[in-house]
């Protein structure tokens, strides 16, 4: 039914100024130098990038055409498409991709995956090719991940130092101002060049088509003001609305509401290094006290699923939940009976917890309240971000964390598998065999080999309590009734949408 | 005249040096910086620390003091990476929607506290005298923004008159500006018309006793032209003091204000600043706001010759 | 000079002050909930006749919090009143008696009084942590200068006064002069004074729970429930509502003392006050 009203009745209409609110301030608009959701929110319009990610987050080519990898993995040949305009008018070369990957590996948020790109050659204009000094499966992955995306930017801004691009893409809609606190305007880029190899819009990447002649994303800090927004008509699409406001604006015949879900992961993460958490027995002891639904329910205010598994299920990693059962349930009586054994005797156990993100301090006062009623002195530290953040990357000082995962479970297992390894891990405390599905994950060329140490990973996670997964939170997006054929998605995307 | 205007901007130069060492002083005790911004909410500890380095945010404070101190002497009050604009363009982008959110307020304020005040001082201890002054005792203690949250749900969500938040540029649309501008702008003359008529009632009161009103009423002027002209003329000094502590009150209260009402003023450039730990904007910031408090209260200074020749003799 | 206007507007100030006084002191007898309990079932709950004030985004009873968090509104405030009248008291009466560190401490009134003390209490926070504690060092360090102006101002007055010039000249020491002649001169303004600090600390501290400086939750204050309100104000006005009234009933009934206060002790007081 839908796909006849698509081919009949729903003749997209060009024109229009769509009003997006989305909540903070980016912190820069170069795109590929930082991972902040709101600069994804402007860079996806603009910029693509050689692949991307499609409406499943698998890996999808958007300005290459396609991509040949050699039998020992070294050697990663992409050919781009042919024709693509910038949006000043210039055609795409394998120049530019070059200069825009080399950028990247010099000032790109996730430039560490670039590391084993030894050189970047471009026997012709539309052909680049990628060479590795050692195997990295992951590669494509990778660079696809809109996290903080690898976009292709011309020539010119190759050697453009943080912040000092030109702002210049290949993307549907191309950049017109930036006023800081206020909004970001975007117009419809009539030169756009679709990519033919695709019947319709699919993730990131597609057959996209503007149709809106400009799109105007405002800054709005005050969540009642931009649901008021969008009850009177200043505002055509909420990035996100509170949950309790979509619930009583169901009926309200000039607002559509989009829940997404699954959106992110919820977790509590602990610092095994220090202080009580540096105990497996007292790790242990909290999983057990947590009641993880309740949790959920109000940090996300009812929209959220449960899930113990730290990938989504339905993805190509997802490693099932076997065995997990036992873990995902309160028992305060195996809680207290594990404190007993470990000879708790009323040491402090520090939460810190930022105020900035609503779902953290809901989170992080739910946790406080129950690890208190399982026995725990909880000492509860609120702080706004920055303060947390130079806080938990402290190797002491801290014990419970809770954090919400958005990109990262959605880009698949690298980065949260290697949130957990290296030096810098987030638990502080490196552990060998998180090390080893880290580097199995990055280095071993066959699938099944890779989504073992997935498998691997979540097990070790919960036999050595390491962080608890609580849920998986949603989100729901919101627009005017009259804007047609939007569909929910990491941003909300301006594109193969119109008004009626 | 010209030596007050000196002594006083010489007498602003301790204040400045007060306010950006206390500020200075924040930037070695508060944690964090914009790297932890730039990076995103789950960056890896070791890609902050790269971004650190990139930014040069790893330099030792007393060198970054000394760089900002000489940068600061030569007109240059530094740059913000976050919003790729240096100091002083940020905040004077800013500005115009500050000061034309505490000027309409400000005005507002005066245009119905001033009449009222008189009006009250002309009945005093009747019963007009008490509704003026209680309204204005109400008004100075309600919460500002909680003001504006109501006139946002009144005026915004359940009339559709007015936008709910944002702003227009009066050269773009001056219908526009004005719409935006009302709610955010009542919430905060509100606040501010209290003192003005409590004020203008006590310095009214004043001199509606004194020897030339007498003179006045005897020639046979009828009240309210005596208290439209000469009681008002007679009470403007204390008045405009009043009216000049509003403004930098004022100044203040658009911190929050700008806030809810989505505004892209220097409050909220500030609060941002400081939450995104965006250091060289809360310093030049700072140092440029209170010059601006300054000069104003200069202004009202100067206000006060205009209005009173015979406060030069004292100048 | 005790005119019956003045009377009444002190009896009405004391009436709504020891109304709302008393309802936070009374807090754990008359709140019908638990002020920090969730309740995941009545979420954004209509003022009904369980729940007189309606409930909110948690399911929590607005009117415990109200009773709650005016406990602590009123309790943050009153220190704050003490605290920088006793500082700027000190402040004002150096500055007032003697004249030669007068210039300079105004110096660094004057640049305290320009810092916006809405970003000294965010900063303070972010340092310290948010607690009861940090936004009462913020609010006292706002509001010693003004308090100290008031105190230099009375102690001026009180020094030119014929006796202390007298008591001065015949050489009395200082201290007996300052105990004995000029602090109970300056007690009235200085009285008065704190009575509108603790009305605009209760302001102020609602602007620091609203922006999220306040004490951290999930225990309430006045501010911090409209806060919570806020993202609802569509849907559930009712939750910012209501503290805002509390809120606005105690400032009116402390200004309305405060003016009573002044009155009473001294019509001339009016030209020290501003």
């Amino acid at each position: 039914m839908p796909a006849i009203a698509q081919s009949v009745g729903m003749q997209g209409r060009k024109g229009g100024d769509v009003i997006v609110a989305m909540q903070a301030a980016p912190p820069t608009i170069d795109a590929q130098a930082t991972s902040a959701q709101a600069a994804r929110n402007l860079s996806m319009h603009m910029f693509e990038s050689l692949y991307t990610r499609d409406e499943q987050a698998n890996p999808k080519p958007e300005l290459a055409e396609g991509v040949d990898i050699s039998a020992d993995g070294l050697t990663y040949k992409f050919t781009l498409r042919g024709g693509v305009k910038f949006h000043n008018g210039k055609v795409m070369t394998s120049a530019d991709a070059k200069a825009s990957m080399e950028r990247y590996a010099k000032v790109g948020t996730s430039r560490d995956v670039l590391k084993p790109v030894a050189a970047y050659e471009t026997p012709d204009s539309k052909t680049l090719v990628l060479k590795l000094s050692a195997v990295f499966p992951g590669l494509i992955e990778a660079i696809s991940s809109p996290r903080a995306p690898f976009v292709i930017m011309p020539e010119e801004d190759g050697g453009k130092a943080m912040g000092q691009v030109s702002m210049t893409g290949t993307g549907p809609f191309r950049f017109v101002e930036y006023k800081p606190d206020s909004h970001v305007k975007m117009a419809r880029f009539d030169d756009y060049v679709q990519n033919t190899a695709y019947e319709k819009r699919d993730g990131f990447t597609g057959k996209k088509t503007a149709y809106f002649d400009s799109v105007t994303v405002r800054i709005m800090p005050e969540g009642g003001a931009r649901t008021a927004g969008l009850q009177t008509g200043e505002l055509h699409v909420l990035e996100a609305m509170d949950v309790a406001s979509s619930r009583r604006l169901k009926d309200d015949k000039n607002i559509k509401t989009y829940p997404m879900l699954p959106w992110a992961f919820m977790t509590l993460m602990m610092n095994n290094n220090w202080g009580l958490t540096s105990r497996v027995e007292i790790r242990r002891a909290i999983q057990a006290a947590l009641d993880l639904e309740e949790i959920m329910a109000i940090a996300t205010d009812g929209l959220y699923r449960m899930g113990p598994a730290w990938q989504y299920p339905g993805t190509t990693y997802f490693p099932g939940t076997d065995g997990l059962e036992a873990f995902a349930k309160q028992d305060l009586n195996k809680a207290k009976a594990l404190l007993k054994a470990a000879g708790y005797n009323n040491e402090e156990l520090v939460l810190i917890c930022d105020s900035s993100n609503k779902p953290h301090l809901d989170a992080g006062t739910v946790e406080a309240q129950q690890l208190r009623a399982a026995g725990f002195n909880v000492k509860l530290n609120v702080m706004d971000w920055p303060t947390v953040y130079t806080a938990r990357s402290k190797p002491e000082g801290w014990n419970l964390w809770p954090l919400m995962m958005g990109i990262e479970p959605y880009e698949g297992p690298y980065n949260v598998v290697g949130f957990f390894a290296g030096s810098q891990s987030v638990q502080i405390k490196q552990d060998a065999v998180l090390e080893q599905c880290n580097q199995r994950l990055a280095t071993q060329l066959k699938l099944e080999d890779r989504k073992a140490a997935v498998k691997d990973f979540q097990n070790r996670i919960y036999d050595q309590a390491i962080a608890v997964k609580v849920g998986e939170a949603g989100i729901v997006q919101a627009t005017r009734a009259n804007v047609m054929n939007y569909v929910p998605y990491r941003i909300p995307r301006m594109w193969d949408c119109w008004f009626s | 005249m010209l030596r007050l205007i000196i002594v006083r901007l010489l007498a602003a130069v301790p204040v400045l040096l007060v306010v950006s060492l206390v500020s200075f002083g924040l930037t070695l005790l508060v944690p964090g910086d914009i790297a932890t911004e730039i990076a995103g909410p789950t960056a890896s500890t070791a890609d902050v620390e790269r971004i650190r380095v990139d930014l040069g945010l790893d330099k030792p404070p007393l060198v970054r003091m000394v760089q900002w101190y000489g940068g600061v002497l030569r007109g240059d009050l530094g740059r913000s990476v976050l919003l790729n604009q240096s100091v002083g363009e940020a905040v004077l982008q800013r500005l115009p929607v500050t000061l034309s959110l505490t000027l309409v307020a400000l005005t507002i304020a005066s245009l119905i506290g001033i009449p009222a005040g008189l009006l009250a001082a002309s009945k005093a201890r009747r019963w007009p005298d008490q509704a003026a002054m209680g309204a204005a005792l109400i008004g100075l203690s309600l919460p500002d923004f909680w003001l504006g949250l109501l006139l946002i749900w009144l005026f915004g969500v359940k009339l559709g008159w007015l936008p709910t938040g944002g702003f227009v540029d009066p050269m773009t649309s001056f219908t526009g500006w004005l719409r935006c501008i009302a709610m955010p702008a009542g919430a905060l003359a509100l606040t501010q018309l209290g003192p003005i008529a409590r004020m203008t009632r006590a310095a009214a009161l004043e001199v509606a006793s004194s020897d030339h009103i007498r003179t006045a009423r005897a020639k046979g002027l009828t009240e309210p032209r005596v208290y439209a002209r000469h009681v008002l003329a007679g009470s403007l000094v204390p008045i405009l003091t009043v009216i000049g502590i509003g403004f930098g009150l004022s100044l203040g209260g658009a911190l929050v204000i700008e806030q809810v009402f989505s505004l892209p003023g220097v409050g909220r450039l500030v609060i941002g600043a400081v939450l995104r730990r965006d250091w060289p904007i809360i310093q030049g910031g700072l140092l440029l706001t209170t010059f601006i408090f300054v000069a104003v209260n200069l202004l009202v200074d100067l206000l006060y010759l205009w209005v009173d020749p015979r406060m030069r003799e004292d100048a | 000079m005790r005119s019956l206007l003045a009377r009444r507007n002190f009896a009405i100030g004391l009436t709504l002050v020891a109304l709302v006084v008393l309802a936070a002191l009374a807090a754990d007898w008359l709140a019908p909930f638990d002020p920090v309990k969730n309740n995941y079932r009545n979420r954004l709950g209509v003022p009904d006749d369980v729940f007189l004030l309606g409930t909110d985004r948690y399911g929590r009873d607005v009117l415990s919090r109200i009773l709650f968090g005016a406990q602590v509104s009123l309790r943050i405030a009153l220190i704050v009143a003490v605290v920088s009248g006793l500082a700027g008291g000190f402040i004002g009466l150096v500055s007032g008696w003697w004249r030669g560190v007068d210039v300079w401490l105004m110096r660094v009134m004057d640049g305290l009084m320009a810092f916006p003390g809405l970003l000294l209490a965010i900063a303070l926070a972010a340092t310290l942590g948010p607690s009861e504690g940090t936004v009462v060092i913020a609010l006292s360090v706002a509001y010693t200068p003004r308090t100290a102006r008031v105190m230099r101002g009375a102690v001026l007055v009180a020094r030119s006064q014929d006796y202390v010039e007298a008591a001065r000249a015949v050489g009395a020491r200082t201290m007996r002069l300052l105990y004995r002649h000029v602090l109970p001169a300056c007690a009235a303004p200085w009285v008065v004074q704190q009575t509108y600090v603790f009305a605009i600390a209760i302001l102020a501290e609602a602007v620091l729970s609203f922006v999220g400086v306040g004490p951290p939750p999930p225990r309430p204050t006045l501010g911090s429930i409209i806060a919570d309100g806020r993202d609802n104000m569509v849907e559930a006005p009712w939750i910012a509502l209501s503290p805002g009234v509390a809120i606005a009933m105690l400032v009116l009934g402390l200004n309305l003392l405060g003016d009573g206060l002044r009155d009473a002790l001294d019509p001339r007081m009016r030209r020290i006050m501003r």
